[in-house]
């Protein structure tokens, strides 16, 4: 019988370091706020980089990368560039082990999500104002923020639209995209429904949806189509109680209970490709893996905007690259970040690892739209919003996953769900 | 992860049988200084050969354990990894706070319903397949103690992932099989009435396997001599099994019932890869319970679940011990 401590070790070998400190600590109180979240922004000095930079990166390294690594050794001859690979189920864990030892790189890739949490860790150097926030979409460049600072620079930029099998949507009668408008999709999914066993034989249900972890992602910006929000930032408040909660929620339900999309957690992907449903909702990853894993499909699929009721939204993820206050080499690592973001080589990037620049120039550069389903992509971008910057965000997304899905398999009601988010993430709170 | 073993250090052998070179013709009770200072020369030896494992077991267990009982008295998060100094110790507010968290006591129940079922099935199931083969199965033993011990020394996460593929509801092989015989199967891991009974179904399958090994190896040591003895006493074979084998096989059903039992209180891979803990929290285990709060940055409660399912673990090997202890 072999005992799972697997998640223990890397506790405890954070833990050691600080100790001996901590023995001392347990009789101290807490100190009034440790500067996280109002730093003064970093200097990068003028001339050339120099020294060696070590950087983080999520995932394995890209030949893209690589080639601006070198570049950027090129044009700075007295610097050197050194890249280690980060699994990405690891890196969460890895990050803020090093952030508590002490023991950090000079600069990383940061999850977006992560952003809030490790800089009140008091993680990561104030962005230098000669990094300018129009350059971005307003929603990437929020999730590099922290109270009143901003604590890096967006690198890469991810957020979902609709995919859709045109095949399986025009014998329904649909001829191109589905509507935009929430109530004409929710018809036209209704639409696609009634072929099922007809028409289209195969298909089980009109779309698919995300059951339990992640599914977050996809209902909070419905709240923000009403024009509403959870979360109010000036008086540190949740508001789940309120009216536009309450609709984003109903139509989250109303889906389901339709019967529009199964609740059994199958794979959305592999539904879509064998025909059992007809859209679902999915990252810019999923077209170039459609491409890649089937393409007997190409030509048979398309994207279309996320429906909305009041106004355009989604959701502004990817990741941020961000220097530690621990660096030892900051200057050049600014310097490497500043170089990363310019829009010629943002654009480089999205093109060499099909995802998506968080920089408007960087997409015309990039000529992006000149591929028809990556279209919708720069609509939602202009619109996507970063999740609220609070350091408990992880566990306030765990508990609207856990009530969406009590929602979806009709075990709680709207107003139940509302209740039970309100009171839990009051009680959650938004750390400091 | 393995367990360290404490019970035994290198080195702590009996010295009085390592002879010293000469006659020994002083008495018992006096020793020879030569032997004395072998002995503590060896004494030496001994701990300088442990220091390394002491120094890591220091290390890596005793401190982490204490450091995260003080942890779970303070409100200790992600945020104060950097500023130890700015933690507050305040008792045992933890513990209160998770016996009002819902949420622990649905990963308490699911632990609890896990090792009830799981436990005492898994020990049956593995007494059985060690009965049936140090009797009926002559031809195939090795074969089938191959197959049965199979699932124990693959990885469970690939177990995990394959049984996942095959449970999926609408290209898995099981709802494929049932649909032939016209049975429209249910979506076992995202149906609250079948994810943990699949878990509890996959538990048992992946450890009679060694509770089988090691019933066998005690079924074995059963002297021939006393079976005969009981059969000439008239005893029929279910007699024999429940008077004679059953009381010999004792020290075995302890080792596996207490080692199992540990294992299944820390029920944690299944979940955590199949299903992270849904649908609806009803395959959250407490270690998954606590590892989440860990992943959250809450140290201090993370800490405290843990201790409660240590205070757990020790409570229910002390009662199997006491079950299931050689009377005499």
């Amino acid at each position: 019988m072999r005992i799972t401590t697997r998640h223990t070790v890397r506790t405890v070998q954070t833990l050691c370091l600080t100790v001996t400190a901590a023995l001392v600590a347990t009789g101290c109180g807490r100190s009034a706020d440790s500067g996280a979240g109002n730093d003064a922004p970093a200097e990068i000095g003028a001339g050339k980089a120099k020294g060696t930079v070590v950087m983080w990166n999520l995932g394995d390294i890209t030949p893209a990368l690589k080639d601006m690594a070198k570049k950027f050794e090129q044009e700075n001859p007295d610097a050197t560039v050194k890249i280690t690979s980060v699994p990405w189920d690891a890196a969460h864990d890895k990050l803020t082990t090093a952030i508590a030892g002490g023991n950090t790189p000079d600069m990383s890739m940061v999850g977006s999500t992560w952003m809030a949490e490790m800089a009140a860790m008091n993680a990561f150097q104030a962005t230098p104002t000669s990094i300018k926030s129009s350059d971005f979409y307003p929603g990437q460049w929020d999730t590099t923020k922290y109270k009143d600072a901003s604590y890096g620079v967006p690198f890469t930029a991810d957020t979902t639209v609709v995919y859709y099998r045109t095949d399986l949507t025009e014998k329904a009668g649909i001829k191109g995209a589905l509507a935009g408008d929430r109530e004409g999709y929710l018809k036209d999914l209704k639409a696609i429904q009634a072929t099922a066993g007809k028409q289209n034989p195969k298909l089980r249900n009109a779309t698919g949806l995300v059951m339990g972890f992640n599914s977050w992602l996809f209902w909070v910006p419905m709240v923000w189509q009403q024009g509403g929000d959870i979360y109010d930032a000036t008086t540190g408040k949740f508001t789940f109680d309120t009216p536009e909660v309450a609709k984003a929620l109903e139509y989250w339900a109303s889906v389901p209970k339709q019967g529009l999309a199964p609740t059994d957690r199958s794979d959305n992907v592999q539904n879509f490709r064998d025909g059992l449903i007809a859209t679902y909702q999915e990252a810019a990853w999923n077209g170039a893996s459609l491409h890649k894993d089937a393409p007997e499909l190409d030509g048979k699929w398309k994207t279309m905007p996320v429906p909305y009721s009041e106004q355009p939204a989604g959701f502004a993820g990817g990741t941020d690259l961000a220097v530690f206050k621990e660096a030892k080499n900051p200057d050049a690592a600014w310097k490497f970040a500043r170089f990363l973001t310019e829009p010629a080589n943002l654009a480089a990037y999205a093109k060499a690892t099909e995802g998506l620049p968080p920089s408007p120039q960087a997409w015309s550069d990039a000529k992006l739209s000149a591929d028809e389903n990556m279209k919708p992509f720069d609509e939602q971008l202009k619109v996507s919003k970063a999740q609220p910057a609070i350091t408990t965000w992880q566990q306030i997304a765990d508990a609207i996953d856990s009530e969406l899905e009590k929602l979806a398999l009709g075990k709680a009601s709207v107003t139940e769900v509302q209740k039970a988010l309100q009171s839990k993430a009051t009680s959650i709170g938004t750390g400091r | 992860m393995t367990s360290m073993s404490t019970e035994t250090l290198p080195g702590w052998g009996d010295t009085d049988k390592q002879s010293t070179a000469g006659p020994q013709r002083s008495a018992g009770r006096r020793r020879s200084p030569r032997r004395g200072m072998a002995r503590g020369r060896q004494a030496r030896a001994a701990w300088i050969l442990a220091a390394p494992f002491l120094a890591l077991f220091a290390a890596f267990m005793l401190l982490p354990l204490v450091w995260s009982l003080l942890m779970s008295l303070t409100d200790t998060s992600s945020a104060d990894l950097r500023t130890p100094l700015n933690v507050s110790f305040i008792g045992f507010d933890n513990y209160v706070r998770l016996f009002q968290d819902d949420q622990f006591f649905t990963a308490l129940r699911n632990t609890a319903v896990f090792v009830l079922v799981a436990l005492p099935l898994t020990l049956a199931a593995g007494l059985a397949a060690a009965v049936a083969l140090n009797s009926g199965i002559q031809r195939f033993r090795a074969v089938f103690r191959v197959g049965f011990y199979l699932p124990v020394i693959t990885s469970i996460v690939a177990v995990a992932v394959v049984w996942k593929t095959l449970l999926e509801p609408r290209a898995g092989l099981v709802n494929l099989v049932l649909g032939w015989f016209g049975i429209d199967g249910p979506a076992w891991l995202a149906d609250t009435r079948f994810a943990l009974p699949v878990m509890i179904v996959m538990a048992v399958w992946r450890n009679l396997g060694t509770v089988m090994i090691i019933m066998l190896a005690g079924l074995q040591s059963v002297p021939q001599s006393l079976m005969e003895a009981a059969e000439l006493d008239g005893a029929g074979p279910w007699q024999r099994f429940w008077r004679v084998t059953f009381p010999l096989l004792r020290p075995a059903l302890l080792l596996t019932a207490v080692t199992t039992g540990i294992g299944y209180l820390q029920f944690f891979d299944e979940p955590f890869v199949m299903t992270d803990g849904g649908p609806l929290d009803s395959t959250l285990s407490a270690t998954l319970y606590a590892y989440k709060q860990f992943g959250n940055g809450n140290y201090e409660m993370a800490s405290a679940a843990s201790y409660v399912i240590f205070v757990l673990i020790v409570a229910l090997t002390v009662l199997q011990f006491r079950v299931l202890r050689d009377k005499d």
